[in-house]
């Protein structure tokens, strides 16, 4: 082939080209939706991002309209600012990343239209009723820390905490179990948990074959506590960690839904000292005749809230014990002065029997205005309990008439809801819900206004819409953070393989459960 | 005619022997691989040898390989390994590797020794077919060594005579080989730096190792998903190989042609300061060591051309013949046969192997044949036994063995529990996504199933399958029209047993309690009796022989109800039914000679197995389950 032909060649090919690009643009621009049928009643799409409370600052809602078509057009719109058009020949719609940031901020406490228009297939347009959310003027913290793991039982292999930025899709790893491993099982990082929802001070629990340490971040530094953390929170201060020792073992029921299930056979809180490096157990909370657990500060540091149940067994080796599914827990709370390092009394704040069932996880606003907590029907794992539901108590309603007054949230399914964390403004909070499907929990973001009224939630935006549908790892213990994780994942993987740690002895009695790396019960958490 | 005769010329027989030997030889091996390894006996190897490879078309899938050292090889072997579900792709996979490195390794060998290489050239090939001769998936492993041969030949064929082009070239190479193909840049890096040796350029020679090392470790831990904290982090095949003997395969093969390499380079010289030596000191005519003799060329070698093929073939067939695994093949037949649920070919091959190569899967797979093949009361005891040979209940990994069976008997959540255990130790491997599926379909749990499903859905094999039953579900979601599904529903307890526990014969009442028809629980059941001799739990549950329709008394139970009579001296209600007349008098010669040899053990043994071994009295008589 001489060169003049190779040249003709090229230029025919080029033409073909172009020629193409141009009718497919042309197909693309005949969008006749002027004309549409309308349909009297919204579209179903998935997930359902329907009369819910947008943040300001979340990425885009993409969404999958459940509706045969063709083809598909979504207008998003608000008062203000640009409308976005979204054009697809399949029913996934992804929002452009952009526009939607301008007209979120464009449009703070307004509402936000989706207007979805569908081609059926003899050509011709439908549109639904327009979909209607509230743009929220409080914007959501930035980050939000959470736990992959895949439905486990006994053993694990690739578990991990990772952060997601909120106003984008990006996602970053935190700390693996293989970032650490020596074998070829994976180590598990079990809860993480974040001073006041920074990130400058925070506790990582972990498992492997360096034994069952925490890792305590603090501004960047990393240090290994030789003890194991369970349920953690940090005082307001950061002065004090407080933390649950945990007997803990698993077993499976042979019928319903929910296979696993979790016992407690003993537990105490005991807290930890940063300064002096010390572990402390205060008596009041490491009752031999009861499990005390999930600890939690009001935002002042002169309570702390936990659970607490009577041991109903004598056998504390015997899983799972008798009575375990009449195990139920109180919510508790002890004053303490940080100053002088007092515990004061005990007091009941709501009691099992008062409720009938056991109530747990409890989590106060950052204003310390609302407790949410959960209850189920029995026990201390209300992950694995279809009948755990979130609950909400006003303490400033309390303070006054001294009745501590609670109700359900209208955001609870039919499935366990659990896990929840409040924003750093209080306006937003994050839970962990099965709804979907009855065994991968997802992480759903709810508005909470002034008068401590839960909107109907939405859940964690994901780029593809379809992401949810085949995603196989759960999503476990989510956690607003202001600002990313600053550790890196190196430094922390150090920290565990390095034989440095800070040594500490619990000054428990024997009867009262210790954690060790011999013993197996620290279980993982999902 | 000019044309004509220039290919004439060039079609001597000279030309083409050797394409034409080497095409038959492909053809052999390619015929070997196909019927004799039968690589869809690797794919269903998964969790009962290793963790098979998973591939999913889908980009957030690809693009996890893709941040990682050595990501793009596991995700090219991983989609190769899929072939491995046909036999015939599986075989074509392993063949064209194979070729591929004889095509390299004449090149490769040349450029270090100077000399073409022969027939020498298939060692590679051949090796690879040791490893599958043991069953050993060592695709990864392979394709990346393959790649630093080749980009290896790539290096040392550029026209570059500056050095510092050279070492450019080779940075590049190096880093997209490691990104590519992990240790497999550092092997390419080992082979350059020993050609450089040969060339004689010291610094270049330095170079290649020193900044491909470098090159890894930054790669590994500033720009990869990778976490050298520890230098030899660097190696990626100690992250990625779960299975401990491939990835020692793939560690010994890395050394193997390192050092071959490293031979290659300096052999030549050494034989040239022998030759130098042998010279000066019988003062003239230098001569060729025999090892020398090894790297001759084809043409005008020094035995005949037919001999030279007949000895390769010789010695390849006689490297088959002995490293071939007949056990292991027999025993992933098995396997595969098991989970094909084709239980009568499963028991033919069954009776292949010899009692000694027996263990508990094995036998798992043998009884639950029997069972789904009505034989499991009168022929079980025609194989080795063991009491835990019915289910196992253990950490290790042949747990996972079971899912099936637990699913069968409506142990429903036993299999899931099981089978989530499979999914985070092996992976989402397609066969354990489809049996979590079925498993809540069958719990009536469909919108979880539905994510099984479109996971599935992703598979290059599954796939179709998959999206079928997702198509089922939207019409039909608790898939009532499945007449498997709809009777292991029936068999599914509903009520949580007050006390509890997780033996299996407490297990198996549970569900007979649950539903009198369960006629598999109520086999396995009277098994687990008579495996662990307990024979007052045998003649209570004998009474509900008649709910399952028997016609006559299952052999194995009438030997049973005769060993219970003779040491209890109780009798035994039998209903409508009878011992049959031959099975009673067996029975009996079987006593008298039991009796007449009780003062020699041995003896006795050898006597009664020659003619009872497949009954239960001998099992009785002789294996204490205690």
């Amino acid at each position: 082939m001489n060169k003049y032909r190779c040249y003709q060649f090229l230029l025919i090919a080029v033409a073909v080209l172009a020629a193409t690009l141009l009718y497919c643009f042309l197909c693309d621009s005949d969008w006749p939706v002027d004309g549409a049928t309308i349909i009297d009643r919204p579209p179903h799409i998935r997930p359902d991002y329907t009369d819910t409370v947008i943040p300001p600052n979340i990425a885009p809602l993409n969404f999958i309209v459940k509706e045969p078509g063709t083809r598909y057009y979504v207008r998003i719109y608000s008062k203000q600012g640009k409308d976005i058009n979204v054009h697809s020949k399949k029913a996934s719609i992804v929002i452009p990343i952009k526009p939607w940031k301008e007209l979120l901020q464009d449009n703070q406490a307004d509402k936000l239209y989706f207007d979805v228009y569908v081609e059926n297939n003899d050509g011709r347009w439908k549109r639904f009723a327009s979909i209607t959310n509230k743009i929220s003027r409080a914007a959501i913290d930035d980050y939000l820390v959470y736990r992959l793991i895949k439905p486990i039982y006994y053993n694990w292999f690739d578990t991990g905490i990772y952060q997601r930025h909120l106003p984008s899709y990006d996602e970053s790893v935190v700390l693996r179990g293989r970032s650490f491993r020596e074998q070829s099982y994976g180590g598990c990082v079990n809860c993480h948990a974040f001073c006041n929802n920074r990130t400058d001070k925070m506790t990582i629990g972990i498992r492997t074959d360096y034994g069952a340490p925490t890792l305590l971040s603090q501004n960047g530094r990393v240090s290994k506590i030789g003890t194991k953390f369970g349920y953690t929170a940090w005082h307001p201060t950061g002065r004090i960690v407080m933390y649950s020792v945990n007997k803990v073992r698993q077993f499976f029921h042979m019928t319903g839904v929910e296979v696993r299930d979790v016992v407690d056979l003993d537990s105490a809180l005991a807290y930890y000292d940063l300064k002096s490096k010390t572990v402390k157990v205060p008596p009041q909370l490491a009752d031999k005749s009861r499990l005390e657990t999930y600890p939690t500060w009001s935002p002042d540091g002169d309570y702390l809230y936990f659970c607490s149940a009577p041991i109903l067994w004598s056998d504390r080796n015997v899983t799972p014990p008798k009575n375990f599914d009449k195990v139920r827990y109180d919510l508790m709370r002890i004053s303490y002065d940080i100053d002088t390092d007092s515990w004061g009394r005990l007091e009941t704040v709501l009691s099992a029997s008062q409720t009938g069932k056991s109530i747990m996880l409890p989590r106060i606003s950052p204003g310390g205005r609302f407790l949410i907590f959960c209850m189920c029907d029995y026990g201390c794992f209300p992950i694995y309990q279809p009948s755990s539901d979130l609950y909400i108590m006003d303490l400033e309603t309390d303070r006054q008439t001294g009745d501590f007054a609670y109700r359900r949230l209208e955001v609870n399914s039919d499935r366990s809801e659990s896990w929840h964390c409040w924003s750093s403004n209080g306006r937003w909070v994050v839970f962990s819900s099965k709804r979907r499907d009855g065994i991968f929990t997802r992480s759903y973001i709810s508005y909470v206004d002034e008068d401590g009224k839960v909107y109907k939630p939405l859940l964690l935006p994901q780029k593809d819409p379809d992401f949810y549908d085949s995603f196989l790892k759960t999503y476990s213990v989510p956690e607003f953070v202001v600002e990313p994780v600053q550790t890196r994942e190196k430094d922390l993987a150090d920290a565990v393989r390095s034989p440095a740690q800070i040594k500490v002895t619990m000054p428990l009695t024997g009867a009262t459960p210790k954690a060790g790396p011999s013993d197996p019960w620290q279980q993982i958490r999902e | 005619m000019n044309v004509i005769s220039a290919i004439q010329s060039k079609c001597t027989w000279r030309n083409v022997r050797i394409p034409i030997c080497t095409a038959v030889f492909f053809s052999l091996y390619y015929l070997y691989v196909y019927l004799c390894i039968d690589p869809t006996l690797i794919y269903h190897s998964h969790v009962f040898k290793l963790k098979f490879p998973v591939f999913f078309l889908d980009v957030a899938f690809i693009k996890s390989f893709l941040v990682r050292p050595s990501g793009f090889v596991e995700c090219l072997s991983a989609f190769l390994s899929q072939f491995y579900y046909y036999s015939w792709a599986g075989a074509l996979v392993i063949t064209l590797i194979g070729w591929l490195f004889y095509m390299a390794a004449g090149p490769f060998v040349k450029s270090y020794t100077g000399q073409r290489v022969g027939l020498l050239r298939f060692v590679p090939a051949v090796g690879l077919l040791l490893a599958y001769n043991q069953y050993i998936h060592c695709l990864e492993g392979s394709i990346k060594i393959l790649l630093a041969v080749l980009f290896a030949l790539v290096y040392i064929k550029m026209p570059l005579r500056r050095g510092w082009m050279r070492w450019t070239v080779f940075l590049l190479l190096s880093v997209l080989l490691y990104c590519a193909a992990g240790t497999g840049g550092l092997l390419f890096a080992w082979f350059c730096c020993l050609y450089e040796i040969r060339q004689r350029r010291f610094y270049s020679s330095l170079w290649c190792l020193v900044s491909a090392l470098a090159a890894a470790y930054v790669l590994a831990t500033y720009l990869l998903d990778s976490n050298p904290s520890r230098l030899w982090l660097i190696f990626p095949e100690e992250q990625s190989f779960e299975a401990p003997i491939i990835a020692n395969v793939t560690i010994y093969s890395y050394l193997v042609f390192g050092l071959t390499a490293m031979v290659m380079t300096f052999l030549p010289r050494l034989q040239r300061g022998i030759a130098k030596v042998t010279k000066s000191s019988r003062g003239g005519k230098s001569r060729h060591s025999s090892s020398a003799r090894l790297f001759v060329k084809d043409q005008g070698s020094i035995m005949p051309f037919v001999i030279r093929w007949s000895v390769l073939l010789a010695i390849t067939a006689g490297i088959i013949f002995f490293t071939f695994d007949r056990m292991e093949k027999n025993r992933l037949r098995i396997y595969y046969y098991g989970y094909n649920r084709k239980w009568p070919e499963l028991l033919r091959q069954a009776r292949g192997i010899p009692v000694e190569e027996y263990d508990l899967s094995l036998i798992h797979f043998i009884n639950r044949a029997l069972l789904h093949t009505g034989k499991l009361g009168s022929e079980m005891f025609s194989y080795p036994q063991a009491t835990r040979g019915l289910i196992i209940r253990s950490q290790g990994d042949t747990r996972f063995v079971h899912i099936g069976l637990r699913f069968e008997l409506g142990l429903v959540n036993d299999a899931e529990q099981l089978a989530h255990e499979s999914l985070e130790l092996f992976g989402a491997h397609p066969m354990t996504l489809k049996q979590l599926a079925l498993i809540n379909i069958a719990k009536g749990q469909t919108d979880t199933a539905c994510i099984f499903l479109n996971a599935l859905s992703k598979d290059l094999i599954f796939g179709r399958w998959a999206r079928d039953c997702l198509k089922r579900l939207e019409t039909d979601p608790l898939l009532l029209e499945d007449e498997r599904i709809r009777r292991i529903r029936t068999f599914v307890a509903t009520t949580e047993p007050l006390e509890r526990a997780h033996v299996f014969n407490w297990q198996l009442q549970k569900l007979l309690q649950h539903n009198m028809k369960n006629k598999m629980a109520y086999e396995y059941l009277m098994a687990d009796h008579l495996l662990n001799e307990w024979l007052d739990g045998f003649v209570m549950h004998f009474q509900y022989l008649d709910n399952f329709g028997y016609a006559d008394i299952p052999c194995h139970y009438q030997e049973a109800i005769l060993v219970y009579a003779a040491v209890t001296k109780k009798h035994v209600n039998l209903g409508n039914h009878k011992i049959a007349h031959e099975i009673q008098q067996r029975f009996d010669n079987f006593r008298y000679l039991a009796d007449a040899n009780k003062n020699e053990p041995m003896t006795k043994l050898k006597v009664l197995l020659k003619d009872y071994s497949d009954t239960y009295y001998y099992y009785y008589l002789f294996y204490n389950p205690r």
